[in-house]
């Protein structure tokens, strides 16, 4: 007998009752303030076929923001992986940097900004604000992945009698690789998440965020909205493929985070 | 092998703990030594001694006249814990030592996995694996790198007595196939006798060599024979002087 799955239905009961929400209050409200999700639909249609204001269409904002979140992402894994594997090993070096590093980490991107325009100009301001937001998140899963090593693990290796370096090599880092990965994962995310403040200072007119800039000052809040809605929905998109090939790859592992 | 009056002591928060105090035995060539003792009398911390994992505080251990060095001799070590690679599947986990050792030469790795009786989960990882096989793929990777001297700490603790009790008649079968030298740690006093050419039988913390007794009865054995039960007796006796309650 086939049993249908109900699970699809019941998954996008909660998403339909958000919009019939939110139409519901548009109306109410009556503003051009709130607009209504026909008109943000049909915002997010001009976008996509016509462009904005000046003519540039969602996906080349898209692209844009990507390669940009892209190119400080790869900064941020080309400086936190080594450094939290080293961090990791070294109980002295963690220990040393973490009067630093720990109060840096909790300043956001936002505050950096006066600081990045004055220092940096081009494209170093888009890498430095996004490889911020997605350096701490990588660093940090890499030194607690490579912390957890079981201790049982490196003395069979040791027992072969492999040397530090092949100990590293073969037993720490592999054991470490699920917590580096889903740093990145969390990184990625937070780097995404950064692409505003980048683009606030970024000079081009082209990416995701300065769409929503140049449609609030033009007081545009349907564009504004379809904006912020491509923004998490390309984010969840990464979100989830990233989430598969960490299943796939660390097939090994009873569990995955999430 | 060769251990000479070798003393162990840990500094720990609450001062210095005594752990080995004078223990000499030897071991030849070929021979399977058991060592039974009351658990925490330091058993793990002798065969981690042996296996150059940690070094003493005195005392010599000799293996073929040298200090035992993993780079430098060839040992296997099966933990008395969870010590398969998660991440590694049965062959590569087999492999491990060879390749650390650059040993070249898969056919071992997979007549080792037949003679273990593994065929057919070599490409399981070890969470898909009951813990009888987890043993079996850990005694098979310390057999790969072919090794003069296997330590082993316990390593059917864990498992259900009917699987260690055909993991005992493997592991003999093994052994008269490959006649490795065989230090084995167990509190298992039936495994000891059954297993073993010498079971050494330790003192509580800090631990010393009581006693040495000497199986000397064929294999194949019988496990209930007068023999192998008369030897068990003996050593529960002087396992009893030393925790009284057991
Ligand atoms: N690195 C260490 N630092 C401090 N104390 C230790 C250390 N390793 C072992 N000990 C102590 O030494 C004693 C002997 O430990 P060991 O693991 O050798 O016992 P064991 O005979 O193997 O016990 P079991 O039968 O339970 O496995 C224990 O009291 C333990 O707490
Ligand atoms: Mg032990």
């Amino acid at each position: 007998m086939i049993r249908f799955s109900r699970e699809p239905l019941y998954a996008s009961l909660l998403p339909l009752g958000v919009l019939l929400l939110w139409e519901a209050l548009s109306r109410m409200v009556h503003s051009s303030f709130f607009p209504g999700v026909g008109e943000v639909l049909g915002s997010l249609w001009t976008l996509l076929t016509k462009g904005d204001v000046e003519g540039i269409r969602l996906h080349e904002h898209a692209l844009h923001s990507l390669l940009r979140v892209l190119g400080g992402f790869s900064l941020a894994c080309l400086t936190a992986i080594p450094l939290g594997i080293l961090m990791g090993l070294r109980e002295g070096i963690y220990r040393l940097s973490k009067p630093v590093l720990e109060p840096v980490r909790f300043i956001p991107p936002l505050a950096w900004i006066p600081l990045v325009i004055l220092l940096l100009s081009g494209y170093w301001r888009y890498l430095f604000v996004i490889w911020l937001g997605a350096f701490f998140p990588i660093l940090l899963n890499t030194i607690s992945g490579i912390k957890r090593t079981s201790p049982t693990l490196v003395e069979v290796s040791r027992s072969f009698g492999a040397g530090k370096g092949t100990t590293v090599k073969k037993v720490v880092i592999p054991s470490a690789l699920p917590e580096i990965t889903s740093g990145m994962r969390v990184g990625l995310g937070v780097g995404w998440m950064c692409i505003v403040a980048a683009e606030m200072i970024g000079g081009e007119r082209v990416g995701l965020g300065r769409l929503i800039l140049k449609y609030s000052e033009l007081l545009r809040v349907d564009m504004v909205v379809a904006g912020m809605i491509t923004i998490g929905v390309v984010g969840l998109l990464m979100n989830e493929v990233l989430l598969r090939a960490e299943k796939r790859l660390f097939i090994w592992r009873r569990e995955v985070s999430l | 092998m060769k251990v000479e009056d070798l003393h162990k002591h840990f500094l720990t928060r609450e001062g210095r703990l005594e752990v080995l105090k004078g223990v000499s035995f030897e071991v030849r060539e070929g021979e399977f030594v058991s060592v039974v003792g009351p658990s925490g009398c330091g058993k793990t911390t002798l065969l981690r001694l042996v296996g150059g994992l940690d070094s003493p505080s005195s005392g010599r251990i000799t293996i073929d006249g040298k200090s035992p060095d993993p780079s430098l001799h060839r040992l296997g070590f099966v933990f008395q814990e969870d010590s398969l690679f998660p991440w590694r599947t049965v062959w590569e986990n087999v492999r491990f030592g060879r390749e650390v050792r650059g040993m070249e030469g898969e056919r071992e790795v997979g007549e080792l996995l037949e003679r273990m009786g593994l065929r057919g989960f070599e490409r399981c990882y070890p969470h898909q694996l009951s813990g009888g096989m987890k043993q079996r793929v850990a005694i098979a990777r310390a057999l790969a790198v072919d090794p003069d001297l296997l330590l082993m700490d316990e390593p059917f603790a864990n498992l259900d007595a009917q699987t260690r009790w055909i993991l005992h008649q493997d592991l003999t079968r093994i052994w008269e196939e490959v006649r490795k030298t065989i230090l084995f740690v167990t509190h298992n006093v039936e495994e000891a006798v059954y297993l073993s050419d010498r079971v050494l039988v330790f003192t509580v913390r800090p631990a010393r060599v009581k006693r040495v007794l000497r199986v000397g009865l064929p294999r194949p054995r019988d496990k209930l024979s007068a023999g192998l039960v008369k030897l068990r007796k003996e050593v529960v006796e002087l396992l009893r002087e030393e925790v009284p309650y057991l």
